[in-house]
């Protein structure tokens, strides 16, 4: 049975066939006929002749003198060479498999101490805020006890006032008491002197200072057990200082 | 294993020889397979320098691979293979078509100071410029079918294995690669004799 050729299929074979490397040979006796009833056939093979012919007419080249005795040692060379450098690099991997655990380990306990750091300095600065807050807090809590401190001195003054004014009223009876002669004006001049002693006596215990009825009491029996010159010497000393 | 091989042992003796630890027997590889490979990658990239570089390496693959051949195809496919792949990466790569443009005008000016008188010998080397230019200018698989076809003479299953496609198109592709050297040829017929 004769195979049917299309006309694509006979041109694909042309360079072939112009080559005469075709087996087939009912395709070749195909193609034989194609050229010499076809026209336009015959053109595409006049056409593909033109380039064989140019084509087989190059010719390349030839590589220089010995190439091929050199190329077999220049090629172990270049496997040796590659060998090194694989071997270099062998050993570099090895180098890594051991050297990155480790980086990473330093790399994680760097970051875990600065990260530890820096809650450590939180912290701190955290507690400094509460410690700022609390001296804040006990600053506004002092300035308030000053101020109740300062209320306190004002009511002390108070006090003071009226302790010195019972002291003052004690010291005119032991006065008027003791020296029924003594005038007003002494009191006074007492009085100042008694400011003026309180001020410079701030070591001296208040009660030593300020003098309840009792102590007056205390003072005058004491007074009393005093022989007169010890007693004299005493109001000597009262009328010296302009008490 | 076969220690007593030489360049005309089999292939398969030569590898087995390897494989077992013999790195000798690479050596026979190349001397048996050295010239084939340098003209096949030199009938793709036409520059000798190029050629050198792209043969050495071809080799230098096989001599890392070569312990891993399973022998599924003859031991010159597995070289045609890489050196087939190598060239045309280097094609891609290295834009081959100025390059070459360049040697060949030099060589050429070289002749024609060397033979002043020789005007055969320059029309020669300006018909094989004009057809290294029309090679150039073909397509990846069209150039790769030309070359394995047209001067190393395989059969279109083989450069099927070796470019790994199908027979089918193989025909077609060699068929209009003719006819792209054809119309350039043309084109420069001015230059022709």
């Amino acid at each position: 049975m004769k195979k049917e050729y299309k006309k694509e299929e006979l041109l694909e074979n042309l360079p072939d066939y112009i080559n005469n490397v075709i087996y087939d040979v009912e395709l070749k006796e195909t193609i034989r006929k194609e050229i010499e009833t076809n026209p336009d056939f015959k053109n595409e093979f006049d056409l593909i002749s033109f380039t064989l012919k140019n084509v087989n007419n190059f010719s390349f080249s030839e590589p220089p003198v010995n190439y091929f005795t050199s190329l077999l040692p220049r090629i172990n060379d270049k496997i040796h060479k590659k060998s090194e450098t694989f071997g270099f690099f062998k050993n570099l991997s090895t180098f890594w498999k051991l050297a990155i655990p480790v980086v990473t380990i330093i790399i994680f306990f760097i970051s875990y101490k600065t990260f530890f750091n820096n809650n450590e300095f939180t912290n701190k600065l955290n507690n400094s805020i509460v410690l700022n807050t609390d001296t804040q807090k006990n600053i506004k809590t002092n300035n308030t006890e000053l101020n109740k401190e300062e209320e306190l001195t004002s009511e002390e003054t108070e006090n003071m006032e009226s302790i010195e004014e019972t002291s003052s009223k004690n010291i005119s009876t032991y006065y008027s008491r003791h020296y029924p002669f003594d005038n007003k004006s002494n009191l006074i001049k007492n009085d100042e002197n008694i400011e003026v002693s309180i001020n410079f006596s701030d070591n001296i215990p208040d009660e030593e200072v300020f003098y309840s009825t009792e102590d007056e009491e205390n003072v005058e029996q004491e007074f009393d057990r005093l022989n007169a010159e010890e007693q004299n010497n005493i109001i000597s000393k009262i009328n010296n200082s302009n008490l | 294993m076969k220690d007593n091989i030489n360049i005309l042992s089999e292939d398969k003796d030569i590898i087995e020889s390897f494989i077992n630890g013999n790195k000798n027997a690479f050596n026979f590889i190349v001397l048996k397979y050295q010239k084939k490979i340098y003209w096949v990658v030199r009938k793709f990239v036409l520059n000798h320098d190029d050629a050198d570089d792209i043969t050495q390496e071809v080799f230098i693959k096989l001599y890392k691979s070569l312990s891993n051949f399973r022998g599924e195809s003859a031991l010159f496919t597995y070289i045609y293979k890489i050196a087939v792949n190598y060239s045309l990466n280097h094609i891609k790569k290295n834009k081959v078509l100025s390059n070459i443009q360049k040697d060949i005008d030099s060589e050429a000016f070289k002749i024609k100071s060397d033979n002043p008188n020789s005007d055969e010998m320059y029309d020669k080397n300006v018909n094989a410029k004009i057809l290294q230019n029309a090679i150039q200018k073909l397509p990846e698989q069209q150039r790769a079918v030309f070359t394995l076809r047209f001067y190393e003479s395989l059969s279109y299953e083989e450069i099927a294995n070796i470019l790994n496609t199908s027979v089918g198109g193989l025909k077609a592709n060699y068929f209009h690669a003719f006819k792209k050297i054809q119309s350039y040829l043309l084109e420069q017929k001015g230059n022709l004799n």
